[in-house]
């Protein structure tokens, strides 16, 4: 039996419906129920659905052998476990982003409001610029419009919401995409059915 | 363990049988003082796991800290290893920074280090005392062996930019050959052997396919001699018996700072992270003036197994005594004397606790005793 813990939301259903048809479906998913762990005994597996971002903490402490996580929150939490497969959906940017007429004045330290307060520091330190970072747990789009600070380091999609705020990309940080990731020590005792979803998904993903 | 013990905790008969197992293998008990000057740490940091230590102002005026590892300091006290090889192991407690909850962590370690002549015979009996050590804790433990010189091979034949080398070998250890062909596109590194570094990655069930493998693409001399060592180790543990706690996994290696050559870490099920950790640490005897000399060791950390193994075989206490203000007391301490005689588990109260089934009591009126069981 392998437990997969899934993001809740779009990136979850997508990811399941992947499962689903390389064999790993599961009844209970479908069905309309407010139950917490889905299992289905003849496909081996059991799958739960949890906030996007604790997926890598679920699986880094064995609640669940392998999950699906963005790679943003990789690199963010730096979590201990093997990143198997680049699954390439849910794909996205790190981004700065700023007011449009922003004009960065290297002479004081650079505002940045963001939630990635690790992959923000990573880069800045890498290209040497000094920075104050404020952190925000939401609504990050929120902080240049008032002045809270210069810029924000933040995931972008579409950047529907930052051209309706008056907002736009300043640099692209690093590509996201979803990742699948698995337990060190499962991966370890359970090899063949972990080497068996990776290669059907791998499969499946490149038909796609 | 006799009947005259099942009062033990499971992790404690394991850290005994842990004992015996080395004892029998001729090593010696190292112990270790709890402080050490903090300058010794502070001068040999890169051989620590984590930054941060306890320090404390020692009553001169010296700034001490609390150990935060076992391993320097028996490379430190121990004797110079003129001939021939010192075997010590260790029951110790170090204190760490934990990375879960960002606090300071004591950590009980069991673990041994052999310093001195280390030939294949000696490499052979480390991992299996390792192997060994974890079957204690589960039947079906493994074992994870791979090698600093084919990975640190490897690594020499893509590039020889250390930030790219850093890079690689994060991507290794967490197994991502997706990550890894994008920095090899993007800083137009060797496409053969970022190649074996792909291959190196795939799980593989069998050791032989992996040793095989290992063997196809070795590239220099350095990930030869590794593959040639990792083969003649398995063939040792295969006449061992030993082979299925074994996976050799040769992108399992990190970035080498304290080992140079075999590799281990220890999983057991139930427990989500490897509870074993080891290799061969030349490079610190040559740092601590012992040069030439080999050393080579492991740890387990009791902290991970500590919700898995701390609990006994016997739970409840045999017998309550239940005793009043009229109760003779020559009766009472007759009572337990002879209690004691027959190795009986007993409480003496006043007034019996809720909820007790299986047990026996005794109810001492004056100078009388009535026998019960709840």
């Amino acid at each position: 039996m392998i437990s997969v813990a899934l993001p809740k939301g779009r990136l979850g259903n997508k990811v399941f419906d992947i499962f689903a048809s390389v064999g790993y479906d599961c009844e209970e998913m479908r069905s309309d129920s407010r139950q917490l762990v889905f299992t289905s005994e003849k496909n081996g597996i059991s799958y739960f659905l949890v906030k996007p971002s604790d997926v890598s903490i679920y699986v880094e402490h064995g609640a669940a052998d392998i999950g699906i996580a963005g790679k943003d929150i990789l690199l963010e939490y730096e979590p201990d476990v093997y990143e198997l497969l680049d699954l390439g959906i849910g794909k996205c940017k790190m981004c700065v982003a700023g007011k449009n007429n922003f004009k960065d004045n290297p002479e004081v330290a650079l505002r940045i409001a963001t939630k990635f307060v690790n992959i923000t520091k990573a880069y800045y330190k890498s290209i040497n610029r000094d920075i104050e970072i404020i952190k925000l747990n939401g609504s990050i789009e929120l902080a240049p419009i008032l002045g809270l600070s210069d810029v924000i380091v933040d995931i972008v999609e579409t950047g529907t919401t930052l051209k309706e705020n008056n907002l736009g990309v300043l640099t692209e940080i690093m590509p996201i995409s979803a990742r699948l990731i698995a337990n060190k020590a499962s991966y370890k005792f359970k090899t063949d059915e972990i080497r068996r979803i990776v290669s059907r998904f791998g499969e499946e993903l490149k038909n796609d | 363990m006799t009947d005259k013990f099942n009062f033990l905790y499971n992790d404690e008969i394991t850290v005994l049988k842990l004992r015996r197992l080395y004892e029998n293998h001729g090593f010696k008990k190292f112990r270790m003082g709890k402080f050490e000057s903090y300058d010794f740490y502070a001068g040999n940091k890169d051989f620590l796991v984590g930054n941060r230590i306890i320090t404390f102002t020692d009553l001169n005026g010296k700034l001490m800290a609390l150990k935060p590892d076992v391993t320097l300091s028996i490379v430190k006290n121990a004797d110079e290893p003129s001939n021939g090889r010192q075997k010590l192991y260790y029951t110790e407690n170090v204190y760490r920074e934990s990375k879960d909850v960002h606090e300071f962590k004591e950590i009980f370690q069991v673990g041994l280090e052999v310093l001195g002549d280390i030939d294949l015979f000696e490499t052979v009996e480390i991992i299996s005392l390792a192997i060994k050590s974890l079957t204690e804790i589960d039947k079906d433990a493994v074992l994870e062996i791979s090698h600093i010189g084919y990975t640190e091979g490897l690594i020499d034949c893509i590039s020889s930019d250390e930030s790219v080398k850093k890079e690689l070998h994060r991507l290794l250890l967490s197994k991502n050959p997706h990550d890894l062909i994008k920095l090899a596109e993007d800083n137009s590194l060797p496409k053969n052997p970022v190649n074996t570094a792909v291959e190196i990655m795939k799980p593989v069930t069998a050791n032989e396919e992996t040793i095989l493998t290992a063997e196809e693409h070795a590239l220099n001399v350095k990930m030869q001699e590794a593959v040639t060592e990792i083969k003649s180790i398995y063939a040792c543990l295969k006449k061992l018996g030993l082979e299925n706690h074994v996976k050799i996994d040769l992108s399992a290696a990190g970035d080498p700072g304290y080992y140079n050559g075999i590799l281990m870490q220890g999983y057991v099920h139930g427990i989500p992270r490897n509870i074993l950790s080891g290799g061969r640490y030349d490079m610190l005897m040559s740092k601590m003036g012992k040069k030439g000399a080999h050393a080579m060791g492991f740890a387990i950390y009791f902290d991970a197994l500590d919700r898995g193994l701390h609990k006994k075989e016997k739970q409840n206490t045999d017998a309550y005594i239940l005793y009043g203000g009229d109760s003779d007391i020559d009766t009472l301490i007759s009572l337990t004397k002879s209690l004691d005689g027959q190795n009986v588990s007993y409480t003496a109260v006043t007034s019996l606790p809720e909820g007790l089934t299986g047990v026996k009591v005794y109810i001492i009126s004056g100078g009388n005793v009535k026998e019960g069981a709840l």
